[in-house]
């Protein structure tokens, strides 16, 4: 595809027209140079390995559901004025495709990973059946009254967490929350009210955008999909470098560098011309994608500041 | 600078036709190194440019707009329009930090989910406006004017897109920080050009924060200095191919703005040719020579006749 051709398939599908197929055709290349190329890691296909059936799937899949469902494409288009943006943009909404894809999957158990927190002992609760309202030993003890709108307000200002770990062993566990972060999760939204279980898992859902009309997939077709290599062999962590490197930003590559020299936020923010907020943005970025690599995360990103120093040198 | 698709960086070419980004980002570099080269060469290199649409934004519509300092758009409602000058409100693909000082766009206004940041909205010059990608409603336009004055006037928004931010440990903070930060290079334009009401003082001011000197520039520093200073008349004392040169080479945008502020330079500073000999004055020091009175109306045409021919050498 030329600049010309991008140009007239970007008017086109501006003024209201179907994408033309030569556009469609740069996505799927986009797809399978991600692919081939270790861009995407094996862990976010659909089979657990990349083929070309996988790739297919996924293209399939991102056109159906985010570029043409959600408009996406649309909005890619508008803000992409050349060939080597849009490419840019299609890959990082596949690859966002892709990691949402993996949510539902993880949310099936989340009901009752929550119950038996909430019945470990350490909680209070009063009423009885799925109207039982639970709160912490020492309060509040009155019921939290606001509305879907006040309930995530409650569960964003609990700050940051790291959800989903894609490796083999984590993978069977399907944490969404880790047994930590839920614990953290819970006790922060009892501080604000009793609940209910159901409400607490609401605001899990409303906090990490888990959709309930997408399917929410099944522990042994989970198990059936992660073919996934052995974590510690080199080709998987070499694969894993790669993907990692994709998946940063510039400026996430900068942040992971100066943080790992210990360099404070403020004088980081300095250097690369941004506030110390964005900083922090950047790391809660990075450490997404380093919870996603789940055990291998410590050997990849040992590898990727090698590389980035190296290549600095 | 973003960085370049995955793709071109496992191009055949990408090593030379990457390489003034490579430069500088350690992050493709590894990525080069690493990946095996498919038989395709790189995208074809962006040429950035400004726009120059002959129609204007008017508000109600939503456009793209574009900066130098960026290879992507940004789209943006138009709330208020003129020829310098354009007020908007940016429009995000990525609505999940919403808060209450947001609006979120139902996918039937634009073709998808959108955030409006209210809080981030402010001007660009007409010149970064590139083309209309979509119309609001007067109902939808109603919406954004009364989120925006009501923001600005430390009032609830009436119809907020997300919950309120309660605390600072909520990542929606830093989330809109990095927002803010990425949205600097789309106002940096018209920013630069509101820091005085003269050229020279804005072309000063540049300069400085580029850490540009008037010999870097290749300009006599004596004319120019006082010309930044607020002190002299471009209209005599620099001709105009120069000045659009500078222009050009301190990366302020050409606009309109660019010259409103030259006629501004030249208007306050312009003396007729012929009110140069004015009668001598009883109480003139002697060795000093006579200052000519201003011919406001000869400073205006000056003024317009220098704008114009900065005008057509800047191509706008």
């Amino acid at each position: 595809m030329t600049e010309a051709d991008y140009a007239a398939a970007r008017s086109v599908v501006l003024a209201g027209g179907d994408p033309p197929s030569m556009l469609l055709a740069d996505c799927r290349r986009s797809v399978g140079l991600l692919v081939s190329n270790a861009g995407l890691p094996a862990h976010y296909s659909p089979y657990g390995v990349w083929n070309r059936e996988a790739v297919d799937e996924v293209f399939s899949d991102w056109i159906a559901v985010r570029a043409v469902g959600r408009g996406q494409l649309r909005a890619i288009l508008q803000r992409a004025p050349a060939l080597k943006v849009f490419r840019r943009m299609v890959e990082t909404s596949v690859r966002q495709h892709l990691i949402d894809g993996l949510k539902p999957s993880q949310a099936a158990n989340l009901y009752e990973r929550t119950v038996e927190l909430l019945s470990s002992g350490d909680f209070g609760s009063r009423g009885s059946g799925t109207g039982k309202l639970w709160h912490l030993a020492d309060g509040p003890f009155d019921p939290f009254d606001g509305d879907d709108r006040q309930l995530l307000a409650v569960a964003w200002s609990l700050g940051a967490f790291e959800v989903i770990r894609y490796d083999l062993e984590a993978r069977k566990l399907s944490p969404l929350l880790s047994a930590d972060d839920l614990e953290r999760f819970v006790v922060g939204m009892l501080s604000a009210g009793s609940m209910t279980a159901a409400t607490v898992v609401r605001a899990v859902k409303l906090r990490f955008a888990l959709d309930d009309d997408q399917p929410s997939g099944d522990l042994e077709d989970a198990l059936h999909v992660i073919a996934a290599p052995e974590p510690q062999s080199a080709p998987v962590i070499a694969e894993l470098v790669t993907a990692t490197l994709a998946e940063l930003s510039q400026r996430q590559a900068r942040v992971l560098m100066g943080t790992s020299k210990e360099v404070p936020g403020r004088e980081l923010a300095a250097r690369l011309g941004c506030s110390t907020g964005t900083i922090s943005n950047e790391l809660r970025q990075i450490r997404e994608i380093l919870t996603r690599l789940g055990a291998d995360a410590p050997y990849v990103l040992k590898e990727v500041l090698d590389r980035l120093f190296q290549d600095d040198v | 600078m973003t960085c370049p698709p995955f793709s071109d960086l496992c191009a055949s070419d990408a090593a030379t036709a990457l390489a003034e980004h490579l430069v500088g980002c350690s992050r493709c570099r590894a990525i080069v190194a690493r990946v095996d080269k498919t038989a395709e060469p790189a995208s074809q290199p962006i040429t950035v440019h400004a726009p120059y649409s002959a129609i204007r934004p008017r508000a109600g519509d939503v456009w793209t707009f574009w900066t130098s300092m960026a290879d992507e758009y940004t789209v943006g409602a138009v709330l208020d329009a003129n020829d310098v000058e354009v007020l908007i409100i940016p429009i995000l693909m990525e609505a999940t930090w919403a808060a209450d000082e947001d609006l979120v766009l139902a996918q039937d206004v634009l073709g998808y989910v959108a955030l409006a940041p209210v809080w981030a909205g402010d001007h660009v010059l007409a010149e970064q406006a590139v083309e209309a990608v979509d119309v609001l409603s007067e109902k939808q336009l109603g919406m954004f004017r009364n989120a925006y004055e009501a923001f600005f006037a430390g009032e609830p928004l009436p119809e907020p897109g997300g919950p309120p931010v309660l605390n600072d440990d909520d990542p929606r903070v830093a989330a809109h920080a990095a927002i803010s930060d990425d949205l600097k290079a789309l106002y940096s334009p018209w920013s630069l050009l509101q820091v005085a009401d003269e050229l020279g003082p804005v072309v000063a001011s540049r300069r400085a924060d580029l850490g540009v000197t008037l010999d870097d520039l290749g300009v006599d520093s004596n004319v120019w200095g006082a010309f930044e200073g607020g002190e002299s008349d471009p209209y005599v004392a620099i001709p105009v191919p120069e000045m659009a040169r500078v222009v050009r080479e301190i990366g302020l945008t050409p606009s309109r703005r660019v010259l409103d502020l030259a006629r501004a330079s030249v208007g306050a500073h312009h003396i007729g040719e012929n009110v140069t000999g004015a009668p001598a004055m009883a109480r003139r020091r002697r060795g000093v020579s006579a200052r000519g009175r201003r011919d406001p109306e000869r400073a205006r045409a000056a003024a317009d006749q220098y704008a114009d021919a900065l005008a057509k050498e800047l191509g706008l």
